[in-house]
C-alpha cells in the first residue's frame, strides 16, 4: 500500500448487503472518503445505488459523504432507511 | 423513576403493558402512547410478512440524538421507544412509543415528533413479502 492507503472494514446492510452478497468485508483502498470508497465498491460488485441515496456511518456514527477515511475506521452504506 | 429512557431495538415480541407500566410517574397527568402494527396491505398488494433489520451501533446513537432533540423541544418526564427487528406477522407490533408528562399537549406532541423523526432518521430497513411470493425493501430497490 502506498501513504494513502488504508484497511477498512465495511458493513452492507439491506438492499446494499443483498446486492453484495455479504453484509461484511476488509477493503485496502486509496479512498480518501466514504461515498468515494462506496462508488468504487459498487462498480466492482455491481451494487447499484446512486451514491446520493446512501447514507454513511464511520465508526458507529452517521457521517457526512466527505469524512475523511483513517486506517482501521469501520464504514456503514446505509441505504434510505424504512423504519415504522 | 424521574427521567427513565429506554430508547431500543429489540428481536423479540414487543410487550406494551409492561412498557406502558414504566410511564406511572405521580408527577405525569399525561402518557401518550403510539403503537404501530403491520398490515396485510401496501400500495394495493398483500401483504404477509415483514422484515426489519437494522444497524444497531449507529441507531444507539441516533436514538440518543433524537431523544436529546425531544427533550429539548418539549417538557416531557419519561420517553420510551422499541422498535422490533426479524421477522413479523400481520398484526405484530413494530414500534411502540410513550410519552409521559406533566400535560397532555407536551405528550401527544412529543409522541408525534418521535415517530416522525424515527421514520427520517433510525437505521432500520423493512421488506415486504407478498402473497404472490414476491418481495422488495421498501425504499431502497
Amino acid at each position: 500500500m502506498s501513504a494513502d492507503g488504508k484497511r477498512i472494514h465495511v458493513t452492507w446492510y439491506a438492499s446494499l448487503r443483498e446486492q453484495r452478497g455479504i453484509s461484511d468485508e476488509s477493503v485496502d483502498t486509496l479512498a480518501g472518503n466514504a461515498a468515494v470508497l462506496f462508488e468504487e465498491l459498487a462498480e466492482i460488485h455491481g451494487v447499484h445505488m446512486q451514491r446520493e441515496r446512501v447514507r454513511f456511518g464511520v465508526n458507529d456514527r452517521i457521517q457526512p459523504w466527505n469524512t475523511p477515511l483513517q486506517e482501521g475506521d469501520r464504514v456503514a452504506f446505509l441505504p434510505p432507511v424504512a423504519g415504522g | 423513576m424521574s427521567g427513565e429512557n429506554v430508547f431500543k431495538l429489540t428481536d423479540v415480541p414487543i410487550q406494551p403493558q409492561e412498557l406502558e407500566s414504566a410511564l406511572e410517574h405521580s408527577e405525569c397527568g399525561a402518557v401518550v402512547t403510539f403503537v404501530g402494527r403491520v398490515r396485510d396491505k401496501n400500495l394495493g398488494r398483500e401483504v404477509i410478512r415483514l422484515e426489519y433489520e437494522g444497524a444497531p451501533p449507529i441507531a444507539a446513537f441516533e436514538f440518543a440524538a433524537i431523544e436529546a432533540d425531544a427533550r429539548a423541544k418539549f417538557d416531557v418526564m419519561a420517553l420510551r421507544c422499541v422498535h422490533r427487528t426479524g421477522t413479523l406477522a400481520i398484526g405484530d407490533i413494530a414500534v411502540w412509543i410513550g410519552v409521559a408528562a406533566p400535560h397532555r399537549a407536551a405528550a401527544f406532541d412529543a409522541c408525534r415528533y418521535l415517530i416522525d423523526e424515527l421514520k427520517q432518521r433510525l437505521p432500520i430497513w423493512k421488506k415486504e413479502h407478498y402473497q404472490d411470493g414476491d418481495s422488495g425493501w421498501i425504499n431502497s430497490p
